[in-house]
């Protein structure tokens, strides 16, 4: 959709065509529900996060300045919802651990111990792809939002600055630690083909 | 080749999604053209891209209809606007600015008047023809009593030129609320007995040495500026800020000692 289209649309909900927002659901749905599925990780929480989201983004409309596109807008927005979700949940249950240090900590850890409903079964094409998928869930939060931000939305890395609120460097360099990690944990795993077993040097972080 | 890869990490990551910057592109493609693992791990980080893109779900119907449904009973949202704002913050700067912006400038003429008058009376206070007292008698300060400028006017009142220039009766201004030497009077003594319970501890300034303390008449009301040790700013506040009418400010610069307004308006 381009931006054009997208003002018009905007345009038209706040003169009170509230239909004219099922166009901008169609255009980013897939991308707020795989957002808030990979952060959660459960099927009823990103549906009901996703659809949160596009509901705040509705009630909030007014205070869309256009500075950035539409959809870098709903991202923050889904990922705030998602954060607090997470944060919640972890407050009610210790089931789910879900350590967010800073950059220095070490201790980092996600266990979600029930594995039987994971929405990705039903589509994955190959243990690598799945294992790939698998370890990005792995990943410490705070790199996990980096590699889904960047992955799942496409979002530029001035963007995902904006949305994450912290400035480009920190992406760039987050985002090449959170990749690294990444392999370090397929490696483990041992899933690698054989066409590609990177080895890295030194320590990661 | 360790270290070098190591520290390629961040422009190998940014140059898989095409964010690195142009001047950096060759440092990274050259480098990849010798190095098998690097080239690995870039192979690795496509791999990873293509594999979280197959793994995207489509959206579920249900999401589409629960937010179509639950919107229908929202409000249409209002566009805030900001212009309107901006035209209130721009109103009230203009409006305002230039009010707020002449109390500054009063203030500031108002204080460094309060300033010179202290050095003027110190040196007064030195000049041979005046004693520390005539110079700063209380009567020196009934701007408006008519007799009290004829005294001071007078020759040999132990004005020197500067003073007439600065100090002289006639150039001060009369506070409202002090319009005869009766009046003046009375607030001499409301300094004095509020300045006689404060106890201070360092060396005293020739305002606050003697019997009575002298304040500075002006448009709004009386002033005293004085130097004053910072361990006795706290003595000094305590006292006054319990008597109607004072407000003390003061700037401790030098961290020792530094100057008091002390500022009384009946």
């Amino acid at each position: 959709m381009n931006i054009e289209v997208e003002k018009e649309i905007i345009h038209r909900v706040l003169g009170g065509d509230k239909n004219a927002f099922e166009g901008l659901v169609l255009e980013n749905q897939k991308n707020v529900y795989n957002l808030a599925l990979k952060m959660t990780r459960n099927e009823e929480d990103a549906l009901d996060l996703s659809q949160e989201a596009f509901v705040k983004a509705f009630k909030q409309l007014g205070n869309f300045r256009g500075d950035s596109r539409f959809s870098v807008w709903l991202y923050r927005l889904t990922y705030n919802l998602c954060i607090d979700f997470l944060r919640k949940k972890k407050k009610e249950s210790n089931v789910v651990s879900l350590d967010y240090e800073d950059d220095s900590g070490e201790a980092m850890s996600l266990e979600i111990p029930d594995l039987r409903d994971m929405p990705e079964d039903s589509i994955v094409r190959g243990e690598m792809r799945r294992n790939i998928t698998e370890s990005i869930y792995e990943l410490p939060l705070k790199h996990r939002e980096m590699v889904v931000m960047r992955e799942i939305t496409g979002m530029s890395y001035d963007e995902i600055a904006k949305t994450l609120r912290m400035n480009v460097g920190t992406v760039k360099s987050r985002l090449a630690r959170a990749r690294l990690k990444l392999i370090e944990i397929l490696k483990e795993k041992g899933t690698f083909p054989e066409s590609f077993r990177p080895i890295i040097h030194g320590e990661v972080e | 080749v360790k270290s070098n890869c190591i520290g390629l990490a961040d422009l190998l990551c940014a140059y898989a999604d095409g964010e690195l910057a142009e001047q950096n592109i060759k440092l990274v493609e050259d480098h990849l053209a010798i190095c098998e693992n690097c080239s690995a791990i870039l192979k690795t980080y496509k791999e990873i891209s293509n594999s979280v893109n197959d793994t995207n779900v489509p959206a579920p119907d249900a999401l589409r209809i629960g937010v179509m449904n639950r919107i229908k009973s929202e409000s249409t949202p209002r566009k805030t606007d900001t212009d309107k704002l901006r035209r209130n913050y721009r109103m009230i700067l203009t409006r305002f600015m230039p009010i707020a912006a002449c109390l500054v400038v009063m203030l500031l003429v108002w204080q460094f008047w309060g300033d010179l008058f202290g050095v003027r009376s110190d040196n007064e206070a030195g000049a041979p023809a005046a004693t520390p007292e005539e110079a700063m008698s209380a009567a020196d300060f009934q701007m408006a009593a008519p007799a009290v400028a004829e005294d001071s006017a007078a020759p040999g009142g132990g004005y020197t030129d500067e003073a007439e220039e600065f100090g002289s009766p006639e150039s001060r201004i009369v506070p409202e609320s002090a319009r005869s030497a009766e009046e003046t009077e009375e607030i001499m003594d409301y300094f004095s007995k509020a300045f006689a319970e404060i106890s201070f501890t360092g060396q005293l300034p020739p305002q606050l040495a003697g019997t009575d303390p002298l304040p500075f008449g002006s448009w709004f009301g009386w002033e005293m500026v004085f130097e004053i040790p910072s361990a006795d700013v706290p003595a000094l506040l305590e006292i006054l800020e319990k008597r109607e009418g004072f407000t003390v400010s003061y700037n401790m610069d030098n961290g020792e000692s530094g100057y008091a307004v002390v500022f009384y308006s009946p």
